[in-house]
């Protein structure tokens, strides 16, 4: 099955700032944070959604998941409007957001999974069978009579993921999930994506700075720069547009600066 | 979530001993500045020992109740937009203002509640109130009442905090500085505080408007019997707008950075 997971139209968000220009006056400005994004992703598809910083990548999580309120254009996700739906589509769905927690920092993990099993209204002996799954491939067994606050970010990573996958969603969202990670870490989180995403077809939307992370799990690529999508096609087409000596890296260097690929 | 809440401040065991010492302390402060200042003026605004601890113990409860569930958890919601945890809550299947009820609830709120629940009684039982079943309707009216009253006021004040996450002060200034304002018999105040009292600070409705309902103080103002009525309902559109306002709020959030 091919359906559509996610589905964008003109998408746009204006935010108004206000800047101070004398002493107390202040001018009203509108600063243009997505402008205009059209996206279609298939369900179970693993897409990376990269972007030199302010492009308008985490804006557009936040519509996708209905924390913010498009400004203009239409947005489905998994057949929802975020914002009008947003707690029907929170049951569906999983977010980490890199930068920020979602567990209970003064106690022990297993009773943040345990909390989320109750947010989320996961039957009791389903929970411990998806807990009991994931504990095991993400290695956190030793780790679940531990305070999150001891944990090391590492760690702690891997237990946010286990906390947004509890209730089983059939769409992830990862806002820069390796940020600070040391290589091992990396490598066990990602192979842990890839799990996920090929064992239980769950689709999966990673914006990232480490386009290692990319290149290793994304079937697609969608570059977002100054609230516009400037790429979206497969990575081995990406890869294509330029010679074989040039790593991802270089190419996506050129393609922020607009330099020629070739 | 609340009772997680409460564990994660058990952690901390000395400061939860220190906390029910000042809740104590606050209990027995506040009964006797009433107590002093009857026996040095007699009454306040003519209203005697009885009325005055009713307004006190009633005003104290329905606030701190509030302030418990509502108030107390929603003044973090500045906090929670500026560190962008209000975007975890935002990507869960519960609504907004309950998550952020449980996800900063405070037991010793709870326990600052419990050192008004004697006032409270005392004043109940000594407010020289002529039971009738009627009246005993009108009193669980007036907890009622105000509680939605406090708790709709707290709403309103903090949705501020989604355009200017740091107009806390002001926001204190409503809702604290209101129930101060509910604890005294509001004919003492006179012209522009006493309008504030039942306009945009609308303690005047909690406790002071009803409660010639239950017992005869002397009324200055001469406030009559529909008036009243009419306070001990005030919590109903009140509630409404609050939550109107809440999800206007919600709508217009514009998150932070990254």
């Amino acid at each position: 099955m091919n359906g559509v997971a996610i589905r964008t139209r003109g998408l746009r968000k204006v935010f108004s700032a206000r800047t101070k220009v004398g002493r107390v006056r202040r001018e009203r400005r509108d600063v243009i944070a997505v402008e205009g994004i059209d996206l279609e992703i298939e369900t179970g598809s693993f897409v990376g959604v990269i972007g030199p910083n302010g492009a308008g990548k985490s804006t557009t999580i936040k519509m996708l998941t209905g924390i913010l309120a498009p400004t203009s254009g239409e947005v489905h996700v998994l057949g929802h409007v975020p914002l009008r739906d947003r707690t029907l589509l929170a049951q569906r769905i999983g977010v980490v957001f890199g930068q920020r927690s979602q567990l209970w920092w003064d106690l022990p993990l297993i009773e943040s999974f345990t909390l989320l099993r109750h947010i989320y209204r996961v039957p009791s002996a389903q929970h411990r069978a998806t807990l009991d799954d994931l504990v095991g491939q993400f290695e956190l067994g030793p780790l679940l009579d531990q305070p999150v606050r001891t944990l090391s970010l590492g760690q702690r990573m891997r237990a946010e993921l286990v906390a947004a996958l509890v209730h089983r969603p059939s769409l992830l969202f990862l806002d820069e999930p390796t940020i600070g990670l040391d290589v091992v870490s990396k490598f066990a989180l990602r192979d842990a994506l890839a799990v996920i995403n090929v064992e239980h077809g769950t689709t999966i939307v990673l914006t990232t700075h480490d386009l290692a992370d990319v290149e290793k799990l994304c079937e697609r690529v969608v570059i977002i720069d100054h609230g516009r999508t400037i790429r979206d096609q497969p990575l081995s087409a990406l890869l294509d547009e330029v010679d074989s000596g040039v790593d991802l890296e270089e190419l996506v260097r050129r393609i922020y600066l607009g330099h020629p690929l070739r | 979530m609340m009772r997680a809440r409460q564990r994660a401040d058990m952690q901390y065991r000395l400061s939860f001993v220190l906390r029910i010492v000042a809740a104590s302390a606050q209990l027995i402060l506040e009964f006797v500045a009433v107590w002093a200042l009857v026996h040095r003026f007699g009454t306040v605004g003519g209203w005697g020992f009885g009325p005055l601890l009713f307004l006190l113990g009633v005003s104290g409860v329905t606030f701190r109740l509030s302030d418990a569930f509502v108030g107390g958890s929603i003044e973090r919601c500045a906090e929670m937009i500026r560190t962008g945890r209000l975007d975890v809550l935002l990507v869960r299947p519960l609504g907004l203002l309950w998550q952020i009820m449980g996800d900063a609830f405070a037991v010793r709120r709870l326990m600052q509640l419990a050192t008004m629940v004697p006032l409270a009684a005392i004043g109940v039982a000594q407010a020289g109130i002529e039971w009738t079943p009627l009246r005993v309707l009108i009193l669980a009216a007036v907890f009622v009442n105000a509680t939605a009253v406090f708790s709709s006021t707290f709403v309103i004040v903090n949705c501020l905090s989604f355009w200017a996450p740091t107009t806390q002060e002001m926001g204190n200034a409503f809702t604290y500085g209101g129930a101060q304002m509910a604890k005294y018999p509001i004919h003492l105040f006179d012209g522009w505080v006493r309008m504030i009292s039942v306009s945009l600070i609308p303690v005047g409705f909690t406790v002071y408007l009803p409660s010639f309902l239950l017992f005869d103080a002397p009324n200055p103002l001469g406030i009559t019997w529909w008036q009243s009525s009419l306070a001990l309902a005030s919590g109903v559109p009140l509630a409404f707008a609050a939550s109107a306002v809440w999800r206007f709020a919600v709508n217009h959030y514009q998150s932070t950075g990254s």
